[in-house]
């Protein structure tokens, strides 16, 4: 019974202590609810290396090149789904009626037999979000089924974000938050204090903060210095 | 310093009860809307608030209630097994005399700014564990939020689902069962990075059922004397 497999796989991540198989295992089980494959990462950070923005993906390659290629983070109805709602979605019924760039990625999606998926944003650190979105060429997944594959997702980023940090040499540099360099990278983008906690449904202050522990970590006096900072240790992108 | 309550050293904590079950009317009632929890005299106080219960307080010097815990013995009814059956439908509802389940958590953040609410978590957690290992107890089960799920299962602690998640107050919650071994309050520990002892279970009878181990200091040089 695929709820069985779902809770067994919970279960035996204790003994998971390496990321491959641990992706290997949580492949397995998707693929016993019809799934084919996964992507795991940060859909809302602005410019930021691909490298950064996956956490850990079995998306077929090309379709991640494209995906990538074209920014596709940006108008991926998915996306923004599960940030907007912050609920499981599927693929499906985020089909929008005028949103054309929306549907082209839908679309690009099915010439690598992805023709529906389920995805949901899962919380980590500091109230960061993240997002894990699953692929499949036929969808037969009950409200049961999907609850299943939610608790299991839930699990696995968490032993996942575990190994990492275990595993994690330490990082020469300066290291930002998820939440400074989120913020940061809308300074970049030329985002006041105030429009960033729009964006990000944070309070003005909050963001001033970030902002200013991600000055005071790069060594920097103004924004635009910590803004070229980061782009040259390429926390942020260009 | 957070203190074990029980129906053997209740009457040395008639104020600081009231102050909890105040508490917990202010938090569940008033700021999050149980309106099935409401009483006429604003204390938040249900059936299971009876003698088998355990409370711990977590107060401020003055002896101010700021955060409470509730746990109860599984053996007996509790919400798992009385209120929420169908919660733990997949692994069943869990009972043992090892086996707590925690409700009522409650932190006054009215009270208290964010930094000082997440101290109080912090205190809440580390004093939570710390108990259920000095006292002997194995497990707890809990119904809890997907964000506390994700800090545990980041600290390690090995934490198991009973059920699917389940939509409250509108946000997901997830129904668990936790291991506290020592290994586990060492883990939660190093993650708050409170090493000393919170807990203390002062004024019960001699021959009370609740013993709670000596607790495990760090190693730390006396001073001589002079």
């Amino acid at each position: 019974m695929l709820t069985a497999s779902a809770f067994e796989f919970i279960e035996q991540l204790d003994r998971q202590d390496a990321i491959p198989t641990l992706i290997e295992s949580f492949q397995n089980l998707i693929g016993k609810f019809g799934m084919k494959c996964f992507m795991l990462g940060d859909p809302s950070t602005p410019k930021i290396q691909r490298d950064d923005r996956v956490l850990a993906s079995t998306w077929p390659n090309e379709w991640m090149s494209q995906w990538f290629s074209h920014n596709y983070v940006s108008v991926d109805p998915v996306v923004n789904q599960i940030l907007a709602r912050n609920d499981p979605v599927r693929w499906s019924e985020t089909r929008g009626v005028n949103d054309e760039a929306g549907a082209r990625v839908l679309d690009e999606a099915t010439e690598f037999r992805l023709k529906d998926g389920f995805a949901l944003p899962i919380y980590s650190r500091d109230g960061f979000v993240v997002g894990i979105s699953m692929g499949t060429d036929q969808y037969d997944l009950s409200k049961q089924d999907e609850a299943c594959l939610h608790l299991a997702s839930l699990y696995f980023h968490a032993k996942l974000e575990r190994l990492r940090a275990k595993g994690t040499p330490p990082r020469r540099g300066p290291r930002l938050t998820p939440r400074e360099r989120e913020c940061l990278s809308w300074v970049a983008a030329g985002k006041t204090d105030w429009e960033i906690s729009q964006i990000l449904s944070i309070a003005e202050q909050t963001v001033h903060e970030y902002v200013q522990n991600a000055l005071i970590k790069l060594n920097a006096t103004t924004r635009a210095q910590a803004v070229a900072i980061a782009i040259t240790s390429q926390l942020i992108l260009n | 310093m957070i203190e074990v309550v029980t129906s053997r050293n209740a009457p040395l904590y008639k104020d600081a009860l009231e102050q909890m079950f105040h508490l917990r009317h202010r938090i569940f009632v008033e700021k999050m809307g149980w309106e099935e929890l409401r009483k006429a005299d604003r204390l938040e106080k249900d059936q299971f608030d009876n003698d088998e219960a355990i409370y711990l307080l977590l107060t401020e010097d003055d002896g101010t209630v700021i955060g409470s815990h509730r746990l109860l013995h599984t053996a007996g009814p509790h919400l798992f097994s009385d209120v929420f059956p169908k919660l733990c439908a997949v692994k069943g509802v869990q009972r043992g005399p090892k086996i707590l389940e925690l409700t009522r958590t409650c932190v006054d953040e009215d009270r208290l700014d964010k930094a000082g609410t997440e101290k109080a978590r912090r205190r809440l957690m580390t004093g939570l564990f710390e108990f259920c290992y000095r006292a002997g107890y194995e497990k707890f089960t809990v119904l809890t939020s997907t964000e506390i799920l994700f800090r545990y299962l980041l600290i390690g602690v090995e934490i198991r689902p009973l059920g699917l998640l389940v939509e409250m107050d509108g946000t997901k919650q997830a129904p668990v069962i936790v291991t506290t071994s020592q290994q586990a309050l060492d883990d939660v520990r190093a993650a708050t990075g409170l090493p000393d002892p919170q807990v203390n279970y002062i004024g019960a009878p001699e021959g009370d059922p609740l013993v709670l181990s000596p607790p495990r200091m760090p190693a730390v040089a006396l001073e001589a004397a002079e």
